[in-house]
């Protein structure tokens, strides 16, 4: 038995071909929603990774750093690395904000590390170029994403930093590109106010008669100088010995430092579950809304090519064709034209990926998980047309 | 399989029931012999149709009788169980309009009925041709039906009425959109299929052209058959001259 399937293929390949490309758009578009909840999903997982912590100590019941605000005292650190279990601890800051260059800005996470050895938590694991920051102040390592150069100046609230290093793919949770830069400088640019703001508060503090008191000079000055820094920092990152249990070590502060402390898994189930779940219902949303459309036109279709067909269905049938072959025909004619749309659609998004503002991860398992289900949809939408074909009465082959 | 010829006893079909029911046949009665070329003629409206679906099997009889050969086909129910398989293997269908499946090549064409039966493509190929050779389109087995001519299409599909060999041909009006000496030719071209595979072939026509070629008619008035004997005009000399 020849293939009735293919001949109509081979016949109208150009119908099919045409039909395939843009239904094959179609499943690009569907593929690349998947890559950019992956893309999301693994940002957060590299930000995780790179920070090289395997506890994240934050403000008492907050989901800080990432998901929530959260703020302790630059001095809680050195408590933390007295602790049994804990191997290194440092401060860290995280800043959002647009970072100057010249006429353009950038959006990045402008990250405060603590001066000390690389090796800290939060420092970029390693360099593509250049030298990690040496000085305590205005040096900055910059990710090629945010496409500054070594030795570039740039421009964070007030302050000019040298850019002395490059990472690769250190970003946010949210996908900006990551700026490293000195801690106290970090802390600074997060509590800066411009001088207008700070004379307006000298004289407001000066005003009040509580803290300028006749004969007690120094108390006005102490307080105007807490006033003008920061004693804050995001998040105490550390790194557990060898031999402890992350989740030992995080109750130990939990209990004595009266912290919260999140160990790796917990935290991406943070980063995960709460601060990209959003943008994961409304891409989820996308996808459906694209797999119902790529039903509905593979459905259309094959439903028009069948009832072109009609008259050639009666006479197969008078002609003692089985109502499985004809069905089968019809199914097959569907899932080449989700195959098609499907190769199509991979390339579109192969190619397309690197073009997206966001990393845009294209997991081979999606691509499967996306071949089944355009199959699936592909039989589904063919129902339609194969109830046509099975109603189609042989007899109308020979007609009045 | 040739050689069973057609019988037919009082056979009636009727369409609906109650106020709407029409009795588009009431008592049909015919036989075909194996080798034997009939005309079913009548008036617009007399059965014609319904009586080529009762005979090809593809709508059920409302009573009666129908033998292929000394097989009982029909006595008020179906005797046979696979209405589908008989359709297939046991009649062949010749319509007024070629209807070839526009996506099959002419000798697939042909072959489609018997690659349906499970005969291999190869053997089915093989049958296919020799057919076309029979029918004098062998040189386009290779083409696909929309570019053939009209005449050339309606012997393909006589080709594919034959190519299982069935002991039943049933031809409507195959010489409809045809020119007098093309109807003349498919005529010329039923017969000596008929007479080559020992097959019995009813052809329905209205068509004054080719009325007067057969030996035998059957004239359907109001579902009731009155049998008639022809002229059996010769279309040796006509038919000679190279057809469409
Ligand atoms: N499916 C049907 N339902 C009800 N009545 C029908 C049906 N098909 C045919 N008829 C009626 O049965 C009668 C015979 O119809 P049939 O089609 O067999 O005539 P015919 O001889 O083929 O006519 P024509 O030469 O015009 O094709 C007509 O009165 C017709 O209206
Ligand atoms: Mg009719």
């Amino acid at each position: 038995m020849i293939s009735l399937a293919g001949r109509d293929i081979l016949h109208a390949w150009g119908k099919f071909v045409f039909t395939g490309m843009g239904l094959g758009l179609l499943i690009g578009v569907t593929l690349t929603m998947a890559g950019v909840y992956r893309g999301m999903v693994d940002d957060a997982r590299v930000l995780l990774d790179n920070s090289g912590a395997d506890l994240w100590v934050v403000q008492k019941d907050t989901l800080g750093p990432y998901a929530e605000s959260s703020s302790i005292y630059d001095d809680e650190w050195r408590g933390i690395l007295a602790m049994r279990g804990v191997a290194r601890a440092a401060n860290v800051t995280y800043l959002t904000m647009q970072v100057r260059h010249g006429a353009r800005d950038v959006r990045a996470m402008v990250t405060g590390i603590s001066a000390g050895e690389p090796a800290l938590p939060g420092w970029p694991p390693s360099l593509v170029a250049g030298r990690q920051i040496t000085r305590g102040h205005y040096e900055a390592v910059a990710d090629l994403a945010t496409g500054f150069g070594l030795g570039d100046t740039i421009r964070i609230r007030r302050n000019h930093y040298r850019v002395v290093g490059l990472t690769r793919r250190m970003v946010s949770s949210n996908g900006d590109p990551m700026v490293f830069i000195p801690l106290r400088d970090a802390q600074e640019a997060q509590f800066l106010k411009d001088n207008d703001a700070i004379r307006q508060q000298r004289r407001r503090t000066a005003a009040n008669p509580a803290f300028n008191r006749p004969g007690t000079p120094g108390v006005l000055e102490a307080v105007t100088e807490s006033q003008t820094s920061n004693p804050f920092v995001n998040a105490v990152l550390v790194q557990v010995a060898p031999g402890h249990a992350p989740e030992t070590v995080a109750r130990g502060i939990r209990k004595w430092k009266r912290l919260t402390a999140y160990t790796r898994e917990q935290m991406e189930a943070i980063l995960v579950g709460k601060l990209i779940a959003t943008s994961a219902r409304q891409i989820g949303m996308f996808l459906v809304i694209l797999a119902v459309v790529s039903a509905a036109i593979v459905a259309f279709i094959i439903y028009t090519l069948t009832l072109g067909k009609i008259r050639e269905i009666a006479v197969l049938k008078l002609i003692g064709t089985r109502n499985r072959t004809i069905a089968s025909m019809i199914i097959q004619q569907a899932l080449a034209l989700g195959f098609i749309g499907f190769v199509v659609g991979k390339i579109t998004a192969t190619f397309g990926a690197p073009y997206f503002p966001k990393y845009v991860l294209l997991e081979p398992m999606d691509s499967l998980r996306g071949l089944l289900a355009v199959a699936l949809i592909c039989v589904l939408a063919s129902i339609v047309a194969i109830r046509a074909a099975l109603k189609v009465d042989p007899a109308e082959a020979i007609g009045g | 399989m040739a050689g069973n010829g057609i019988r037919i006893e009082h056979l009636s079909k009727r369409y609906g029931s109650g106020d709407t029911a029409v009795d588009a046949l009431k008592d049909v009665n015919m036989e075909v012999a194996p080798g034997e070329v009939v005309g079913l003629i009548g008036p617009s409206g007399s059965g014609k149709s319904t009586l080529l679906k009762c005979l090809g099997a593809v709508i059920e009889p409302s009573g009666g009788r129908m033998l292929l050969g000394d097989d009982l086909i029909y006595d008020g129910r179906w005797r046979v169980t696979d209405i589908r398989a008989l359709r297939r293997d046991r009649i062949g269908f010749v319509f007024q309009a070629p209807y070839l499946i526009p996506f099959l090549d002419v000798t697939d064409n042909v072959a489609l009925p018997s690659m349906l039966a499970g005969t291999d493509n190869r053997a089915a190929r093989t049958r296919a041709r020799e057919l076309l050779r029979a029918l004098d389109v062998e040189h386009r087995a290779a083409a696909m039906p929309s570019q053939l001519s009209g005449g050339e299409q309606q012997r393909v599909a006589i080709a594919r009425g034959l190519v299982n060999h069935p002991p039943v041909v049933l031809a409507d009006e195959p010489t409809a959109p045809l020119d007098s000496r093309r109807a003349l030719a498919v005529i010329r071209i039923l017969n000596d299929m008929a007479k080559a595979f020992q097959t019995a072939i009813i052809v329905v026509t209205h068509d004054e052209k080719i009325i007067p070629t057969f030996k035998r008619l059957y004239h359907i008035r109001d579902g009731v058959t009155h049998e008639e004997r022809g002229q059996g005009l010769s279309i040796e000399a006509e038919a000679d001259a190279p057809a469409a």
